[in-house]
């Protein structure tokens, strides 16, 4: 766990250099605590100053129990732990990003995160006007060459190659599915790390793909998964957003012998014993991780990319159905998880890659 | 063709044809008394949120689809105000009424917190299909054989003549407008409870403006408005199990995704003749 390494190194170096910050006449005037009323404690457990953080969605919206709000949990960690002000401006429309990007900017924000690929236009737009604002945009690209950007994202192949071993591993029927929302190349990773971890635990298996062509359509995801379940699969992994949940409850209507996988958060509570397990990625720890960045003013423009070995993407625990899996499955799993931590492993992150993957 | 099941892609198609039916007949009463109605979406929309929640508060699923419907019907009702009372463009109103039943329903589902909205059950599909086979030909029966269904279509084709003849229409067009929020909101129930029991953002995914699509298609007519939802959903069922047969790897799925238009198009296309629209439609003046 280096993340939480670094953050415990971190907090105990604040620690110690709170009371020479606080007696130090060159340093920022007590980093404001008193005007918004917290309490100046020195000694954060993530050192640095206070920061001020705005989080700006795409058109999802924080309430959408996934992406956008564990982005949202990460910045209320970062005002738990480390005492910063934090903020966020839902986006009604792609037009309003450049405007919720620069209302940001301009009221004092030491760092605005931008939410989803589909903001990197406005960042680009906003992030030159505001040299001493720092910018972080997740799942996209972050201007080039810009001092003040940086862009995180995850290598959802490798949670994906998990999910898919662990379902070519238990499925019966030796098929399985993909669905997928629409078919961009960040869901094309998802596809191809799966379908890498299938033919990694069983040779035999047959994918069944789809897309729906939409993020928003429970309906439209059941029928998929019912058509897929038709056709032999008997787990299904969803990278479809709310469409997805029609996944889920497709596996959890037909009952005992299928399982569908989640993605983005921990959804195995949707339908107990019906979630073989989901495919996390924390956006949570990444934010949190940038925010802690900037308090220590230690902020990394470029891309940072976060996979298994920085746990910015995993498995579920797998609290319902970790008794259903063989032990021999579970050990086989780590092992997987283990070598691609390692960089023994690699797995595809497009079709392309995948035609070529030789699995171990 | 193994890996295309007649039958399951056949129940499949009626599944999807469910809740654009019950929307679609909405669309032709409102319309045939005059009022256009875009904002099926709303209203669709309103009867998922109103069922899924109802179900939830009640614990009982007859309860929530009779919120479901109600909630629907409300929001009908204010179209009809909009509309009659103050005389908004018909269009305008519509929009207004989808831009808001999708932010309160969205805002609510916030409210509820990380369960989210979720009903104790599922209403049987089967029987949310029969529901609308029913619908879809009571619909046909009032307007096409009765004194009222007259009296409504009247008050969309010239309303002035329609007011000469003693025809109430004021209290029409609000009824209307009104049973087709109902209508709808019982699509929204079909939806949301048949089969999902679970409430999500946007769970209507434009399916109102489908069924409008599917009115004007059909000509305004009940079952010419079914017979296309039912080629529409017919179709998206077929793209969805072609995609499953792996015909995705030579066609790409956004192009079988236009499969459902292509074929609505495709069909109606040959039924040439007079337009159908009621010839009052949408104003604000009569």
């Amino acid at each position: 766990m280096p993340l939480s390494r670094r953050r415990l190194l971190s907090g105990m170096l604040g620690l110690a250099a709170a009371p020479l910050v606080s007696g130090c006449p060159g340093g920022k005037p007590g980093g404001q605590p008193a005007a918004d009323g917290e309490p100046a404690a020195g000694g954060q457990p993530g050192g640095g100053k206070k920061i001020k953080a705005g989080l700006v969605t795409d058109t999802g919206g924080v309430g959408d129990k996934s992406f956008n709000a564990a982005a949202w949990e990460g910045l209320q960690r970062a005002e738990k732990e480390l005492g910063a002000e934090v903020k966020f401006t839902e986006s009604k429309q792609a037009a309003d990003y450049v405007g919720n990007l620069t209302r940001y900017a301009r009221g004092g924000y030491d760092v605005v995160f931008a939410v989803g690929f589909l903001m990197q236009d406005a960042l680009a737009e906003v992030a030159p006007r505001f040299p001493d604002v720092k910018f972080a945009i997740i799942d996209g690209d972050a201007p080039p060459d810009r001092p003040n950007c940086v862009a995180l994202k995850f290598r959802e192949e490798e949670g994906s190659f998990l999910a898919g071993a662990l379902a070519g591993a238990v499925t019966r029927t030796n098929t399985v599915g993909f669905i997928g929302g629409m078919e961009v190349p960040l869901i094309k990773k998802f596809e191809a790390g799966y379908k890498a971890g299938v033919r990694t635990t069983n040779a035999k298996a047959a994918v069944r793909v789809g897309y729906a062509g939409t993020w928003t359509d429970p309906q439209k995801g059941q029928e998929m998964a019912i058509s897929q379940m038709g056709a032999g699969a008997d787990i299904l992994y969803h990278a479809a957003g709310q469409t997805g949940i029609g996944v889920i409850t497709a596996a959890k209507n037909k009952g005992e012998g299928f399982y569908a996988i989640g993605v983005d958060r921990d959804q195995d509570d949707i339908a107990p014993g019906r979630v073989l397990t989901s495919m996390v990625k924390r956006v949570d720890n990444v934010v949190f991780d940038t925010c802690s960045e900037v308090a220590r003013g230690d902020f990394q423009p470029g891309t940072e990319v976060y996979g298994l070995k920085e746990a910015g993407v995993g498995l579920s625990p797998m609290r319902h159905t970790k008794q259903d899996v063989p032990a021999d499955v579970l050990s086989r799993i780590d092992t997987l998880r283990q070598q691609i931590i390692a960089g023994t492993l690699k797995p595809p992150a497009t079709l392309e890659e995948l035609a070529s993957f030789e699995a171990p | 063709m193994n890996d295309l099941p007649l039958l399951p892609l056949l129940a499949s198609g009626l599944r999807l044809w469910t809740p654009l039916a019950l929307a679609a007949m909405g669309g032709v009463v409102s319309e045939r008394a005059g009022v256009i109605n875009i904002g099926l979406e709303a209203m669709l929309l309103a009867g998922a949120f109103g069922g899924v929640a109802g179900a939830q508060a009640t614990g009982s699923l007859a309860t929530g689809a009779v919120a479901g419907i109600a909630l629907g019907a409300l929001v009908g009702l204010l179209h009809a105000v909009l509309t009659q009372a103050l005389r908004v463009p018909h269009i305008l109103s519509g929009v207004g009424l989808n831009l808001a039943a999708l932010g309160l329903s969205t805002y609510a589902l916030r409210l509820s917190g990380e369960g989210g909205i979720e009903a104790p059950g599922l209403l049987p599909t089967e029987a949310t299909i029969a529901v609308a086979v029913l619908v879809v030909a009571a619909t046909w029966f009032v307007l096409a054989r009765t004194p009222l269904g007259l009296r409504l279509r009247a008050c969309g084709e010239n309303p002035l003549a329609a007011l000469g003849a003693g025809v109430a229409l004021g209290p029409i067009r609000y009824g209307a407008v009104t049973a087709s929020g109902a209508l709808a909101g019982l699509g929204g129930v079909a939806l949301a409870l048949g089969g999902l029991g679970t409430f999500t953002e946007n769970m209507t995914a434009g399916r109102g403006y489908i069924a409008l699509a599917a009115v004007i298609f059909g000509r305004w007519h009940p079952l010419g408005a079914a017979a296309a939802a039912l080629l529409f959903g017919l179709g998206d069922a077929l793209q969805l199990s072609l995609q499953t047969a792996g015909l995705s790897r030579v066609i790409p799925p956004d192009f079988l995704a236009l499969l459902p238009y292509v074929l609505t198009l495709a069909a109606l296309a040959g039924f040439a003749g007079r337009s159908g629209a009621p010839a009052a439609l949408g104003r604000t003046d009569g």
